[in-house]
């Protein structure tokens, strides 16, 4: 008996080709299937990270959890990889997070060549600073200027480095620089020879801070350390040129503020009535712009005793008890006081007529 | 008769003063003679000479110490500063043992966790029995190490042949650093002595063909390794698998074609359990291990060597950061600084330049290894193979957890009693091709 007959069957009992598909089938194909499992490397899985949020820092250590993680892996956050990858288990391991700016970052794992998985905005770097939250307006001037750096500063030009972020509303012309430094409880002017200075004002973003005092200040950012938005503090602004100084001369809100009339009673001797006139300006609110600041509507009179009788316009903001100007409550029977360069007066509230839209209030 | 009853009265005088003495004196020439047995009368007279030196010498040199001590200052004297903490702890516990009281910080200290071994439990009942014996303990320490040397002598004799075991049993007596622990009253001699009974059992197993006899001997040889247990950590555990590894080995090695499907099967087995994430984390975790015990050593005092990354040796690091170019340096300077440290280089004080002829005794037995290997395989292949596992565990076990320098030659000594006799293998059939090949110029 021939092996392979003339109908191609082996041994004369099977067909070749009946037995090679057979042998495929039954045989081969289990064969390279159990080899496959069994040699097969399972595929690594990314489930979570904790924690997912970190402050932004230097040393930060993260847990990674997953399934099937292996030793020598590598984990990366937006293309940064991780320090190190210390293996805890097959479930979680341990990984040192380079220093990341602030921002969402997606995870990716890695074995010794390829990416296996990846949490798309896996982890959040916060920012550690805090973050501006307000706008005010400030007016004062830049300092340590010559001619030709103050011409860069034009209405419109916006200051911004990073989370620092200041526009110039408004210039003034260049004048000699003088510097107000604080000795003591006094405040100097310096003038500083061969420097200019560019009066401004300016719109700046700032984060509420609770100092030691317990009273909240708004915050400007700078590269050093924040400064508070009061008089004369020295801001440290982004400019083209490099960081330049600005030093608050006044403070005002940055929205326009409801006006209201106030008529209002301030005893005082006859000379002092007599200076009071129309159109004076409160020169004391340095929390509003000099063109938003209470000034004289009417004088309704004198009266006798010489209490003098006005009425102001009176920019003020909505307080949780009231309308508030310049840390005054303005309501009928309370403390007034107005001051300009001339005179200061203290009175009493007799009435308060609030804006249109705040009558039903 | 006034001879005899001088004697008796030496004996009793020299008893009193070190009972240990008076019996390393009884078994030590017990040893020799078995030694000799079946031996051609010149090869028995050469092992005995070179015996009664090896003895003579440590004998001296025990007697030196006695006589250098100042015991006017100091209760006894050592060779190690080991030695004295060993001596002072079993005595301590062979004081409670016996109710006698003794200073609560030495209560404290005799059941530290430092150094814990049975070890201490044996020389604390030894003292028990004879009396402190700080130098009796010496001679303990060299009988075994005799016993030992000799019971490998009386396996690899018919074995290698008559010059391979004659130039192991002469390194195994002369190597400076196997002298000096040979001498010593450390659990390097009780470790060797059971290392090596354990290996010579389970031979006798293997070639047994009675099976209650058979049996028998392999429970010895695994008492040996439980005991081996309780005087190092993990001593099971190696001396079991030098045992299965050598006698898997010595099987298959006779069997090509079984040999060549075992290691076949053993890549497939090995790929697909190494594919499996949570092997590759157990072999990490131990590879991580190893690098902290390496790590321990670095900062002891003495010369060390680096087997890791420098960055690894930071104290605020984490080894698991370990990565896996840092593992495969590390393997690779562990096995290859097994093998070289200490390098010229390295050693730079008088003390290390004494070392110099050892070190390169040491490179040559390296060399003459896988010569000897060959051909000891092709003589009795159980032997040889029993010798190299437990040469080649124990050389790894200590290539990677190894740091200083002095503790790598000490330790060097675990791997050194077994690799000797391969080597000598190798340097026989070296020396005996030379002639051979001189003998055919000459003609």
């Amino acid at each position: 008996m021939t092996v392979i007959d003339d109908r191609g069957r082996l041994f004369g009992r099977i067909n070749l080709i009946d037995a090679s598909a057979a042998v495929l089938l039954f045989v081969l194909i289990p064969v390279a299937y159990g080899a496959y499992l069994l040699f097969r490397t399972p595929q690594a899985k990314l489930t979570s990270i904790t924690p997912d949020k970190l402050y932004h820092g230097p040393n930060q250590r993260i847990e990674i959890h997953g399934l099937n993680l292996r030793p020598y892996m590598r984990v990366t956050f937006g293309g940064s990889q991780g320090v190190t990858f210390s293996i805890n288990s097959t479930t979680s391991a341990q990984v040192e997070v380079p220093e990341l700016p602030p921002g969402v970052y997606p995870v990716a794992l890695y074995d010794y060549k390829q990416e296996v998985d990846r949490l798309p905005q896996g982890l959040t770097i916060l920012s550690v600073a805090p973050v501006p939250s307000m706008e005010m307006e400030v007016s004062g001037s830049f300092k340590g200027l010559n001619e030709t750096s103050a011409r860069e500063f034009r209405p419109g030009v916006k200051l911004v480095n990073g989370n620092i972020s200041a526009e110039v509303l408004r210039v003034g012309t260049t004048a000699p620089s003088l510097f107000r430094l604080a000795a003591g409880s006094s405040v100097l002017s310096i003038p500083v020879t061969g420097q200019v200075e560019l009066p401004a004002a300016l719109r700046v973003r700032c984060f509420t801070e609770v100092a030691g005092d317990s009273l909240v200040r708004c915050m400007v950012p700078g590269p050093q350390h924040p400064a508070p938005v009061a008089p004369d503090s020295m801001l440290t602004l982004p400019a083209s040129q490099g960081w330049v100084n600005f030093q608050i001369a006044t403070v005002a809100l940055s929205s326009t503020p409801a006006v209201v009339t106030v008529r209002a009673l301030f005893p005082a001797a006859p000379e002092i009535a007599e200076m009071v006139k129309v159109g004076d300006i409160d020169a004391d609110a340095v929390a509003y712009s000099s063109a938003a600041r209470a000034r004289v509507a009417s004088i309704n009179g004198v009266r006798s005793g010489a209490a003098v009788d006005v009425t102001l316009k009176v920019p003020a903001a909505l307080g949780p008890t009231g309308w508030l100007y310049n840390s005054q409550l303005l309501k009928a029977g309370l403390p007034f006081r107005f001051e300009t360069a001339g005179y200061v007066i203290n009175g009493q509230v007799i009435s308060v007529v609030l804006p249109p839209s705040d009558q039903a209030r | 008769m006034l001879i005899y009853a001088g004697v008796g009265i030496l004996i009793g005088i020299v008893y009193t003063l070190s009972p240990l003495t008076v019996w390393c004196a009884i078994a030590i020439p017990l040893m020799i003679w078995f030694c000799g047995r079946g031996l051609e009368p010149a090869e028995r007279r050469r092992v005995q000479i070179v015996l009664a030196i090896a003895i003579a010498v440590r004998v001296l040199t025990v007697a030196g110490l006695f006589l250098a001590t100042d015991h006017a200052h100091v209760p006894f004297g050592s060779f190690f500063g080991d030695e004295e903490y060993f001596l002072r702890r079993s005595m301590w516990l062979r004081n409670v043992g016996l109710g006698i009281p003794i200073h609560s910080a030495d209560l404290i200290y005799a059941f530290d966790d430092y150094s814990e071994t049975s070890q201490l439990y044996i020389l604390g009942f030894l003292q028990t029995l004879v009396g402190f014996a700080p130098y009796g303990t010496h001679l303990i320490g060299i009988t075994l190490y005799l016993a030992t040397v000799l019971l490998l002598f009386r396996l690899v004799r018919p074995a290698f042949g008559a010059a391979p075991a004659l130039l192991g049993l002469v390194l195994m007596l002369a190597l400076p650093s196997l002298f000096a622990w040979s001498i010593s009253t450390l659990k390097e001699p009780l470790f060797f002595s059971l290392t090596a009974s354990s290996l010579a059992c389970a031979v006798a197993a293997a070639r047994e063909p009675r099976w209650r006899r058979k049996i028998s001997l392999m429970l010895v040889a695994l008492a040996g390794a439980l005991v081996l247990q309780t005087l190092r950590r993990a001593g099971f555990v190696l001396e079991a698998a030098s045992i299965v590894a050598g006698i898997v080995l010595a099987w298959m090695i006779v069997r090509p074609r079984l040999m060549i499907a075992a290691v076949v099967i053993s890549v497939l087995a090995a790929s697909a359990v190494l594919a499996r994430p949570r092997v590759q984390v157990r072999v990490a975790d131990a590879l991580v291990q190893a690098a902290v015990y390496h790590r321990g050593h670095i900062w002891t005092p003495g010369r060390t060597y680096h087997l890791l990354d420098d960055r690894l040796y930071a104290e605020l690091v984490d080894t698991r950061t370990m990565r896996s170019d840092e593992a495969a340096r590390f393997v690779g300077r562990a096995v290859f600084s097994y093998v070289t440290v200490p390098l010229p280089s390295q050693i730079d004080s008088t003390a290390a330049l004494a070392f110099l002829p050892e070190q390169i005794v040491w490179y040559v037995l390296v060399a003459l290894a896988p010569i000897g290997l060959v051909f000891a395989m092709r003589r009795d292949p159980l032997v040889a193979s029993m010798l190299l596992t437990h040469a080649v565990i124990a050389a790894l076990l200590i290539a990677f957890t190894s740091g200083n320098i002095g503790t790598l030659v000490r330790h060097r000594g675990f791997a050194l009693p077994y690799l000797i006799w391969i080597s000598a293998v190798g340097a026989c059939e070296l020396l005996a091709r030379g002639v051979a090949t001189g003998r055919v110029h000459q003609t």
